[in-house]
């Protein structure tokens, strides 16, 4: 009980609870757990320091989120909402397949689930609650569950957090979460089908022929950005760090000088947002980067390897396991820290299973991402209920359809590595 | 009487051979006197960082590079200079001999950090996309070689005749078959762990580099064990040097073949005309400036 | 009282610039990066280390700094559902706890910091101890703010408006 990684554990857990800031909760955790065992304390900001300085993987962020809001400033969701309901507006429940499929194309340029919800998301609930043809609960539902793939395909933050963690490859991570995502997006617009023809949900006005040139051509400046990343990162023109600056900087191009849409003070103040966003999200990956050096010298991935290895586990029940683990802490836990700080100690045990680390890196973060909208814990849920105004019970409920679409998705995601490891194959990948 | 802990750090992963040998060869020939806790992928501290933490007394014993040394002894970096040593036979001839002595003991008093053994960790070879024949550094003109980040790698890069690049390491693979990349430079273990044959062309066995490490104590641990167990901690590395020399040889002796059966071209470039312009792009650079006088020549002269 | 709020809101201003100017050298020195290397086939070193360290500076700057408590990431999942008296308690005890250990800690960090002189960065030869000079202020600042809190939550008041989702809003 006078364990000093106990103690550590125990204000951890105990700050967070009570409110204080995450990522100081672990600094100040693995500073006592330094003093407990009698070491220098400066161990822990040592390694702080010198992990975020010997990060180069890490230096996406920042721009990743630069993109998504300068993305969110500028007049871009509105064309591609716009070119979203040209294409899927028709069909039975319109509005919602509207929103599923431009949270598809937004995943593609956005490494972020919440940057989705708040910028595309805010507009198309309006349209859906406009003529109250849909509620207000329901719209918000498929809007939170739409944007869990955001980061699933690439560009992705999340992706980016266990690249670092796990030291695989980000370029073939981001590979990886292609075919998932798009799956992602398919169960939400067949479970929007069903309940439309269910509830008798209106199609929204078909958009004529003769005006789709125009829309798509209104859009055609959006709609490039994911293929000048991926064509980018997979053409060996630049890093996927680099991809980060240069989606960036085409997001800045399109909407000052084509979309004319973000003026010179409008870019400062989304500067300074991104600016902000970056320290809030930087100091929770510090905070996980003094903790590490707690977990990795009180040699916890080993003993949970040995806790693991009685229960004689097969990898496909080790990942059932791990994906129940994910869900419960996913209802309580916020994904970035889920990520730093529980992941990088299953790993170990994941490969010597034989569990390939990019399938598995999909898995959790695609687990993560759910954790979005599980109760009670849900960023995407506070948002979207934000949004709305609506009460977070009555979301939820709209929610669980989407929520059992999302799990079979999961469900596949998590059995068949072949789906998921058949991109990066083809590009080259050995797992 | 206490065990001795021994707190060792790495940035070679737990999997990789070089670990095994190192809890067999070098753990295991400590006995029970010591404690021997090693930590690798450097997930105990980050690479570069280790030097520091020693210094600190956080980290007892690391795998150091040479270029860790640097800042402190500036006159260390002559010893991570390309085409220092001819080949494998000359590297042991220089570190078994006592030219060296000078140089570890300005390390030891200046850092703090005694160095136990060399262990060979291979040599470094350039390995390309594409069938253009090199066999002068002018060939290599326009070439963007990966190098590892840091100037003194760069440099090294640069004094091939290429264009270096610097770029993560796990970037490489992906790097070179799309083309962001023409080559990079890695020992032949390296070539065939990260696969990089699967996506090269040719391995122009430049030989630039006979890498090693610098396997190292802690002065503050060294002297705060009795001379029995400073003299079972020093053969156990020399011990671990023989095993992972070993090692290394056997399985750069195989892989010649096993590139060509890939179908990669591996064959010798015109290695004096490397060793001379390497050599002579240090001589005039800043690089050299700090190089212990007359060094240079008894190295070559072993 | 108001002269002070004035330079109060000022240098706060002042802040947001750097951490602005920060975000924008790093956005610039990519670009530049990416141009010179597969457009002029020149790769830069410094580039990648300069954007390093206005990332290093730009977090714990900005969160020392600018961040205000509210946009701070925190689970508040406990803390939203308990009545108000029992979280100015939460607020006192966790913020006391974590500026005790701080200063606690504070002559170590400094040791390291300033034993760090000893290096230089790869590329652009800063002194370690310079580069992680920042972290001092940076943990006089955390410590500060955690004083405030205490003394806010002793006057019976909060860390102000709780949307922690706001600044959490990208991860
Ligand atoms: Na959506
Ligand atoms: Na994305």
């Amino acid at each position: 009980m006078f364990d000093p990684f106990v103690w550590a554990l125990v204000l951890i857990v105990g700050l967070s609870l009570f409110g204080y800031s995450i990522g100081i909760a672990m600094l100040v955790g693995s500073i006592v757990f330094l003093a407990g065992r009698g070491f220098d304390t400066s161990i822990a900001s040592e390694t702080l320091l010198q992990g975020l300085f010997n990060s180069y993987t890490l230096l996406s962020i920042p721009l990743f989120i630069l993109a998504a809001d300068i993305m969110n400033a500028g007049s871009l969701a509105d064309r591609l909402l716009r070119f979203s309901q040209a294409v899927v507006g028709r069909f039975r429940g319109g509005l919602g397949h509207v929103n599923v499929f431009s949270s598809l194309i937004f995943s593609g340029m956005s490494g972020s689930a919440i940057a989705d919800a708040v910028g595309m998301g805010r507009i198309i609930i309006n349209m859906m609650t406009k003529n109250g043809q849909y509620s207000p609960a329901y719209a918000a539902a498929i809007t939170a569950a739409s944007a869990t793939i955001g980061p699933i395909i690439p560009p992705s933050i999340p992706m980016v957090l266990y690249a670092l963690v796990s030291d695989t490859s980000i370029g073939f991570l981001f590979a990886a979460g292609i075919l998932p995502g798009l799956l992602m997006g398919v169960v939400l617009m067949v479970m929007n089908g069903l309940i439309a023809k269910q509830r008798g949900f209106p199609r929204d006005e078909v958009v004529p022929l003769k005006a789709l040139p125009g829309v798509t051509f209104r859009a055609i400046p959006a709609l490039l950005l994911p293929l000048i990343l991926l064509g980018g990162i997979y053409g060996g023109i630049m890093t996927p760090t680099e991809a980060a600056a240069v989606a960036a900087a085409y997001a800045l191009v399109i909407s000052v000088v084509v979309y004319r849409s973000v003026s010179a003070g409008q870019f400062y103040t989304t500067l300074l947002n991104s600016a902000r966003s970056t320290a809030a999200v930087g100091i929770l990956i510090a905070g996980a980067l003094a903790f590490n050096y707690v977990i990795t010298r009180q040699d916890v991935p080993a003993s949970l390897a040995m806790f693991i290895q009685q229960f004689d586990l097969s990898p496909v029940g080790f990942l059932i396991a791990i994906n129940l683990l994910m869900l419960a802490l996913g209802c309580v836990l916020e994904g970035g820290a889920i990520l730093l700080i529980i992941v990088p100690i299953f790993i170990p045990t994941a490969q010597a299973m034989g569990i390939d680390l990019v399938h598995f890196g999909v898995v959790v973060v695609v687990n993560a991402m759910l954790g979005l909208i599980t109760p009670p814990y849900g960023l995407l849920l506070f948002v979207v209920a934000n949004i709305t105004g609506q009460p977070v019970g009555r979301i939820i409920r709209e929610l669980l359809p989407f929520l059992g679409a999302l799990f079979i998705a999961l469900g596949i995601i998590t059995f068949v590595p072949d789906f998921v490891l058949f991109l990066p194959r083809l590009l080259g990948y050995r797992g | 009487q206490d065990k001795v802990e021994l707190i060792y750090s790495d940035t070679v992963a737990e999997s990789d051979i070089r670990s095994e040998l190192l809890r067999t060869e070098f753990g295991g020939c400590l006995g029970d006197g010591f404690d021997f806790k090693p930590y690798f992928g450097a997930t105990l501290f980050k690479q570069g960082t280790e030097l520091t933490a020693m210094q600190r007394g956080n980290l007892d014993m690391a795998g150091l590079a040479i270029y860790d040394f640097q800042n402190q002894v500036p006159a260390t970096g002559i010893l991570g200079a390309a085409y220092l040593y001819r080949d494998y036979d000359h590297l042991r001839a220089v570190t078994h001999s006592d030219v060296l002595n000078e140089l570890w003991g300005e390390v030891e008093s200046a850092t703090g950090v005694k160095v136990l053994a060399n262990p060979y960790i291979g040599t470094r070879h350039v390995n390309l996309r594409g069938d253009k024949k090199i066999m002068t550094p002018e060939d290599m003109a326009g070439v963007k070689l990966r190098m590892p980040g840091g100037e003194g790698w760069q440099f090294v890069g640069e004094a091939l005749g290429a264009n270096p690049t610097p770029m993560a390491f796990t970037e490489v693979y992906t790097g070179l078959q799309t083309g962001a990349i023409d080559g990079q430079d890695n020992p032949l273990p390296a070539d065939k762990s990260m696969k990089f044959y699967e996506v090269t062309d040719q391995i122009v066995l430049t030989g630039h580099l006979i890498a090693n490490n610098q396997f190292s104590i802690s002065m503050s641990k060294w002297d705060s064990m009795n001379a029995e167990q400073q003299g079972k901690v020093q053969e156990c590395a020399f011990n671990f040097e023989a095993a992972l020399d070993k090692e290394t040889l056997a399985q750069e002796a195989v892989l010649v073949d096993f590139f060509k059966g890939e179908g990669l071209d591996v064959y010798e470039p015109n290695k004096t005309a490397f060793r001379d312009h390497v050599l002579d792009m240090y001589v005039n650079s800043d690089f050299s400036k700090d190089w212990p006088a007359g060094l240079l020549d008894k190295i070559n002269a072993l | 009282m108001s002269h002070l709020a004035l330079l109060w809101g000022r240098l706060h201003r002042i802040a947001e610039a750097l951490i602005v100017l920060l975000l924008a050298s790093m956005f610039a020195s990519f670009l530049i990066q990416i141009v010179f290397r597969y457009f002029l086939n020149l790769p830069l070193g410094w580039t990648v280390e300069f954007v390093t360290i206005a990332w290093l500076w730009g977090i714990l700057f900005g969160y020392a700094f600018v961040l205000r408590d509210d946009e701070v990431i925190r689970l508040d999942i406990v803390y939203l559902a308990v009545p108000t008296p029992a979280q100015r308690a939460m607020d006192f005890l966790s913020s006391a706890v974590v500026a005790g250990i701080l200063v606690w800690s504070l002559p170590q960090i400094y040791n390291y910091i300033s034993f760090m002189k000893i290096e230089r960065t790869a590329f652009l030869k800063i002194r370690f101890d310079h580069l992680f000079a920042i972290y001092i202020p940076f943990v006089l600042a955390v410590v500060v703010r955690s004083l405030r809190t205490c003394w806010r939550a002793l006057k019976g008041q909060g860390y102000g408006p709780t949307a922690s989702s706001e600044a959490a809003e990208n991860v």
